[in-house]
């Protein structure tokens, strides 16, 4: 039942996703209004088809309808309710329809925000594109990523349920969606460009028309990435958050290219430059999500995350060539508009800021994209397997991430077109108290070694740089002046300066120790003093739970390691003593068996790891900031003389963006 | 008034504007190529084997102390029995095995949690012919055959297949124990 339920919810939306290209083509070329209304609304359907299949698997799921393949691999009768909704998308087939899913709500919403526009071929072209990356993700799930293909389950079958690290940590019921709500936005930036391209409307229509689309996949795919980082750091138990693994990096390289691009846009809505760039740029952060998603479900990369091989990585390798190839076409065919106005007049401005911001990002890009392919050109040149260590990412992320700081700080500091000295040296002068500052409060805590030194004091220097940009912007707007794109990127840089020093701090000053204890032994490891009070067991419905209360600088932790039924797996579930300055992880390596009471754990003291989430989730504030529009009314103040407030507008529009 | 009296030049500007010099494209390309040649370098400086228990079986002599990663699942959970201190340090004994191939390891340290019989492991470190730290130790299952692998790091796969061979089981042979 729930396999015909959602096979049809699947067919539906892909011989709608078809129709709406067919009508739509059709449309543009009689250009016959009603068609392009007609293949727009067809939009609706696709939804429609996507929410039955979704319903259908998550019925399937929940009543643990075991004559659906997917159900039967992934699903158990003793995973808890929340995970058992998020089983959909802890293997392929579930994600792939997950990804549909929320495919089909972009086109929703793109077909509702432009109703009144579908005989503008720029908005018809795009809707096109958006048809065909849907109806691609359709016939992969009819074809080799079918979520609903059968299976004759013996009497009494029960499912294994999805892999124990997905169950037993909120954020997998967040994680994923966050993460696919990002990779899929860029589908509508994406087909705006080829639209552009397509249409010959190469001016900054297409930008305007998307960034706000932008910005919000890009504040998703932060969110995904930062809750990644967030469950490896609470689940895994290693005290680490991020290990530069393939599937990581698969995520960060489109968020690079994106970044680069909310910063190039800007070049060209104002000075109309980098008009090839930005394309460019828009087109490889969607195939890179499409590359992404190849790296971690084709299994051709060894990764300890190590997703299922099968047929569906060809798929994706085949769209992925295929996007490369309509792109660099199309833009080769469009060469000869897509030349700038002009050039930029001198280094020493804010475009030449964003253009070496760009260029900074582009090769941070890439030297993570080289990193991760990297044993696949090894393999394939010389036929054998090789692993790229985290210390290629992490020397070459280093200069690269100071060099974003420095710039992340100047940029906002210059004005458009040219700077003059006597400007800039007073626009520095705040910031660079910033890092004198920080470099002071940094060795005066017992901060040593000149990279993290130098690290904290660029980001004194880029935090001030920000502050007083909003600072500004606060006095002359109030509250209002949180707001609109400028002034909430700003917030984003502070979130990003927040993340940088956590991230600094907490990997350059980790103190890490493994120790076996005896029930009431006290131990003192580093400046941590540990004491283990006793061990309890646990039996919950579908794992068993060893824990071990252990005092820890004064507060009770309990790490436990839990078996889990169906499938027999330990997993750890570390406990941790969270400070605004500093992180004390336990986890519990070896506990206690049988008459044995010695139990063995592994303490990870890392400073300011906190600043890490708290800089992502200012990311997010700083990205919603950005989207709310900023008042174009002046605030003018009891008293002040209009004349003043006049001038000051003028004064400061002359550094906006 | 001609142009002399009020110092002003009223001739029509050229829309000129500098060329770039010829040489300029080239250099930036020969600057890229090297950064990329750079790069390459780097990693290969930075980047180790990875093998499976076989092959490492069968390369032994070729790798001699050079580091690599290596695949293959634990024949044993890492119980208390087989940790033992040598000077101080705590060192894990157990076997793993990769298509019939089985190689002894000691391991510094006590295993990550999610260590366990039958879940895949990457371990890095590398091949060693010499005595063992704990003279006449003998591993269960194990190979037993005077080399083993000294690792200082345990990455454990998390799989998302990791029970297929349930659905195998059930497929063939109706429902699993």
């Amino acid at each position: 039942m729930n396999v015909a339920i959602g096979l049809s919810g699947v067919v539906l939306s892909l011989v709608a996703a078809l129709s709406g290209i067919a009508t739509i083509i059709i449309g543009l070329r009689y250009s016959r209004r009603k068609l392009l209304i007609v293949g727009a609304r067809y939009s609706w359907l696709v939804l429609v088809g996507m929410v039955i299949a979704t319903f259908a698997m998550q019925r399937a799921l929940i009543t643990r309808d075991f004559s659906v393949k997917f159900v039967a691999e992934h699903g158990s009768s003793l995973t808890p309710r929340l995970f058992n909704i998020a089983t959909m998308w802890s293997a392929l087939e579930g994600s792939v329809l997950l990804w549909g899913l929320i495919l089909a709500g972009y086109l929703v919403i793109v077909s509702i925000k432009f109703s009144g526009r579908y005989s503008d071929p720029m908005v018809a072209w795009a809707l096109v594109v958006m048809f065909f990356v849907m109806g691609f993700f359709a016939l992969a799930m009819i074809g080799p990523a079918n979520p609903f293909q059968t299976f004759d389950p013996p009497i009494g079958y029960d499912g294994p349920g999805p892999n124990p690290l997905l169950q037993n940590h909120i954020l997998v019921a967040f994680h994923p969606p966050m993460l696919y709500l990002g990779f899929v936005g860029f589908t509508v930036p994406f087909a705006f460009a080829l639209s552009a391209l397509i249409t010959g409307r190469l001016g900054e229509g297409w930008l305007l028309e998307t960034r706000r689309w932008t910005l919000f996949a890009w504040g998703f795919l932060t969110a995904g990435i930062v809750l990644g980082a967030w469950w490896a750091y609470d689940v895994l138990g290693w005290g680490g958050y991020w290990g530069w693994d393939p599937v990581e990096n698969a995520s960060l390289i489109p968020w690079l290219t994106a970044t680069a691009y909310l910063h190039s846009v800007l070049v060209q809505e104002r000075r109309g430059l980098l008009r090839v760039w930005n394309l460019s740029l828009i087109c490889a952060t969607f195939a890179l999500t499409i590359l992404g998603t190849f790296i971690t479900r084709s299994g051709i990369l060894a990764s300890v995350h190590a997703f299922s091989a099968g047929n569906f990585g060809g798929w994706l390798l085949v769209f992925f060539a295929l996007i490369m190839v309509v792109t660099i076409a199309l833009i080769f065919w469009r060469g000869e508009h897509l030349r700038s106005p002009g050039g930029i007049d001198s280094p020493l401005s804010r475009e030449g800021a964003f253009l070496a911001n760009n260029l900074a990002f582009a090769v941070f890009a890439f030297v993570v994209l080289l990193g991760t392919v990297f044993p696949l050109i090894v393999e394939a040149l010389q036929d054998r397997q090789i692993s790229v260590g985290a210390p290629y990412f992490e020397k070459m992320s280093m200069p690269i991430g100071f060099t974003l700081l420095f710039l992340m700080a100047i940029a906002p500091l210059l004005p458009w077109r040219k700077a003059n000295k006597e400007l800039l040296i007073h626009r520095v002068e705040w910031p660079a108290w910033g890092a004198a500052l920080s470099m002071v409060i940094a060795v005066a805590v017992g901060a040593r070694g000149a990279m993290p030194l130098l690290g904290f004091s660029m980001a004194g220097f880029a935090g001030m740089s920000a502050i007083r940009q909003l600072g500004l912007s606060a006095r002359r707007h109030g509250f209002q002046g949180l707001f609109g794109r400028k002034n909430g990127g700003m917030v984003v840089h502070i979130g990003v300066i927040l993340l940088a020093v956590g991230f600094i701090a907490s990997s350059s000053y980790v103190d890490q120790a493994s120790l076996a204890l005896t029930p009431e032994q006290k131990v003192r490891i580093g400046e941590t003093d540990v004491t283990y009070i006793s061990s309890n067991t646990y039996v919950h419905s579908n794992r068993i739970e060893k824990e071990v209360l252990l005092e820890v600088d004064g507060q009770i932790l309990s790490p436990a390691v839990e078996r889990f039924v169906s499938s027999g797996q330990i997993v750890p579930a570390p406990d941790t003593r969270i400070t605004f300055f500093e992180d004390v992880q336990v986890a519990l390596l070896k506990p206690p068996e049988g008459e044995e009471e010695k139990i063995v754990i592994q303490v990870t003291r890392q400073p300011l790891l906190i600043w890490i989430w708290l800089g992502g989730l200012l990311m997010l504030v700083g990205t919603v900031l950005s989207l709310v529009p900023q008042s174009r009314k002046p605030s003018l103040r009891k008293g002040a003389p209009l004349k003043m407030e006049v001038a000051l507008e003028k004064e400061l529009d002359s550094d906006s963006v | 008034m001609d142009k002399g009296e009020i110092g002003i030049d009223l001739t029509p500007r050229t829309n000129k504007q500098p060329s770039m010099p010829r040489w300029i494209p080239a250099l930036i390309l020969v600057v890229v190529a090297l950064t990329i040649v750079g790069l390459i370098w780097f990693l290969a400086t930075n980047s180790q084997s990875f093998l499976e228990a076989d092959q490492a079986v069968e390369q032994r002599e070729k790798l001699g102390e050079k580091r690599f990663q290596l695949l293959g699942s634990p024949t044993s959970s890492a119980g208390s029995e087989s940790t033992f201190v040598v000077d101080g340090n705590e060192y894990t004994f157990f076997t793993i095995a990769f298509d019939g191939t089985y190689i002894d390891v000691i391991s510094r340290g006590t295993p990550p949690d999610l260590f366990d019989k039958g879940v895949p492991v990457v371990l890095e470190g590398n091949w060693e012919n010499s005595p063992l730290p704990i003279a006449g130790y003998i591993f269960a299952d194990g190979a037993n055959d005077g080399w083993w692998f000294a690792a200082d790091r345990i990455l454990v796969k998390h799989d998302n297949d990791y029970r297929k061979d349930r659905i195998d089981d059930a497929e063939n042979r109706g429902q699993p124990d």
